[in-house]
């Protein structure tokens, strides 16, 4: 099981992108906090990286303890609670008397 | 057609055309007693009609194949299936889902179960049957399936198979309702898929 801290750094060589960046710190009025912005655009572009496998490989790996539910969010965000959701109502649906909705039990 | 008879698991299009499409659609159709819309048998045959030379393979392939079956079982005489008219009729890209809404904020307390391919669809009317305070389950296709599992009407391989190809033809989709299908039964159905269906 992975641990996930805000103490762990990502570092990635920028150029022209730092910069960019510090002069928006300069000119923007209140400055912009770099960090959060590039914290809000990597898990935009993770999500937007991950395809329709990608998230099952996740989720499959998530539901067998083998990652943390805050690294799960990053890349699944809400269709955690969805997959919740949809437990809750297949457990539900599966306590009925499931006769019936079977043809002979409705006298057809 | 059938008469109009309204049986307590209602489905929707996709949904139907997903079950149609496995290997237990033969039992499924004959087994189960369902109802869906006039709007819903629309989009079928919409299916059918728009996707005359879909090549073997395809997605309209998939969704021409499943279309014809559902319908052909609709209109059989011998059908126990039904079909309700929804009045008005509403348009658009949505309009089986939202034919759906007026079935159950009319005739709520006729149904038990609600079984719908697409997540965002079932999320709405779950609100909707919340809103109403009907004790209604909304679910997707594996639960058809699950019913007949549950009658020992096809065995736990059966079903495993016939649930995972959903995973296989609808991506997240399939696998949201799949997963928590066997995690609700709960029933381990790595020893009867092949490999490739849950990615590691």
């Amino acid at each position: 099981m992975s641990g996930s801290s805000y103490d762990e750094t990502i570092q990635f060589r920028a150029g022209a992108e730092k910069e960019a960046a510090e002069l928006l710190d300069e000119v923007h009025i209140g400055g912009v906090n770099v960090s959060e912005l590039a914290r809000t655009g990597l898990v935009e572009m993770l999500r937007r990286s991950l395809d329709e496998q990608d998230e099952i490989a996740v989720y499959e790996r998530y539901s067998r303890g083998e990652i943390d539910e805050d690294v799960a969010r990053v890349l699944l965000g809400e269709k955690i609670d969805q997959m919740e959701a949809e437990k809750d109502a297949f457990e539900s649906a599966m306590e009925r008397d499931t006769s019936t909705f079977l043809a002979e039990s409705d006298g057809e | 057609m059938a008469s109009d008879p309204r049986h307590p698991l209602l489905a929707d299009t996709s949904s139907l055309i997903a079950v149609a499409n496995t290997d237990q659609w033969d039992v499924l159709a004959e087994s189960l007693a369902l109802t869906t819309t006039n709007v819903c048998k629309h989009e079928l045959q919409n299916h059918v009609n728009s996707n005359t030379y879909a090549p073997e393979g395809t997605r309209e392939q998939y969704l021409k194949r499943g279309s014809q079956r559902v319908l052909d079982h609709i209109d059989d005489d011998s059908s126990s299936w039904s079909c309700v008219t929804v009045v008005p009729c509403p348009h658009g890209p949505d309009a089986g889902e939202e034919s759906l809404k007026q079935e159950l904020s009319e005739h709520g307390d006729s149904y038990q179960v609600v079984s719908l391919l697409d997540g965002a669809a079932r999320r709405s009317i779950r609100r909707l049957v919340d809103d109403h305070g009907d004790d209604v389950d909304v679910v997707g296709p594996p639960y058809p399936l699950y019913v007949l599992f549950d009658n020992e009407l096809i065995s736990k391989t059966e079903f495993c198979e016939a649930s995972g190809e959903m995973i296989r033809t609808e991506g997240w989709t399939g696998y949201e309702v799949v997963k928590n299908a066997w995690t609700g039964i709960p029933v381990d159905c790595s020893e009867d898929l092949e490999d490739d269906i849950l990615p590691l």
